[in-house]
């Protein structure tokens, strides 16, 4: 899948691969402890760089207010 | 405020479908998503809980009758944070709109989770999402909700199709990773947690 830019479809592609395999192999049998950190990193700076010039940065921040990068008990209150 | 549900028995592994899923797009039935990134992931070290936040960027689906009378772009961008629970075999996945947010209101929560009745075999999948409209699309609210609802009708059926067709192709892998996750939850289930594995 591309990613939102075109300069980090190569990056995305690099991590996603790693997380796909550490997902199937180490994830899913038990091993949970991260890999493709590095690749993420790389990543993670040029998707950044696309949303602040697309002004997405705004909008990114309002919904994690309402709803945080946090645990899954969030869900859990939004079901009552 | 309109509210659409549909529940669908996946006749895959909880296991095999969360790995389908993360490879979902591109797919024949999915020409509306044009881009995912994710935007932040972590794994919880004492739960095991997988959390990712992801953007996705769509085609606009939004009426004809409303884009002659609004500026509405081309493109509707959404944020997903989705939580991946290997204990309880549980995915849950929550998405917003992010443009057009003082006008309409759309949120999609997606889960799959292991049949509890066939829980090697099967996985049960709900979708659950709530439109509302709101400002200048108060007055035309009904039309705007219904016209949403039924977007996510023919999505949801083209999402399950697209699953589908990605679990085909994985068909191999899929086999060593549900022994695998079988074996490998087992032992955790054992051991009374899901860590890192002794070497």
């Amino acid at each position: 899948m591309t990613s939102l830019s075109p300069d980090c479809n190569e990056l995305k592609k690099q991590y996603d691969d790693c997380f796909n395999k550490w997902y199937a192999n180490k994830f899913l049998q038990g091993d949970t402890t991260p890999e493709c950190e590095d690749l993420f990193k790389l990543y993670r700076a040029c998707i950044w760089r696309a949303i602040k010039e697309k002004n997405l940065d705004q909008l990114i921040s309002d919904a994690r207010k309402e709803k945080p990068f946090s645990g899954p008990e969030d869900t859990r209150t939004g079901e009552t | 405020m309109k509210l659409f549900e549909t529940e669908y028995l996946f006749a895959h592994p909880w296991c095999t479908l969360t790995l389908a899923n993360w490879q979902k797009y591109p797919n024949q039935y999915s020409s509306h998503v044009l881009s995912v990134d994710v935007l932040d992931r972590s794994v919880d070290p004492e739960t095991g809980i997988l959390t990712t936040e992801r953007l996705l960027c769509c085609k606009q689906s939004a009426p004809a009758l409303l884009r002659r009378i609004l500026p509405i772009p081309e493109v509707a961008y959404f944020r997903e944070i989705s939580y991946l629970d290997p204990r309880s075999q549980t995915y849950t996945a929550i998405s917003t709109n992010l443009s057009m947010r003082s006008f309409i209101n759309l949120e999609e929560k997606c889960e799959y989770k292991a049949d509890p009745e066939h829980p090697e075999g099967k996985t049960v999948f709900t979708q659950q999402a709530a439109v509302s409209a709101m400002g200048v699309l108060s007055y035309g609210a009904k039309l705007v909700e219904e016209s949403a609802v039924n977007s996510f009708h023919k999505n949801a059926a083209r999402g399950r199709q697209g699953l589908e067709t990605i679990v085909e192709k994985l068909v191999e892998e899929a086999k060593a990773v549900e022994q695998g996750f079988k074996d490998g939850l087992e032992t955790h289930l054992r051991k009374g947690n899901m860590g890192v594995p002794e070497p």
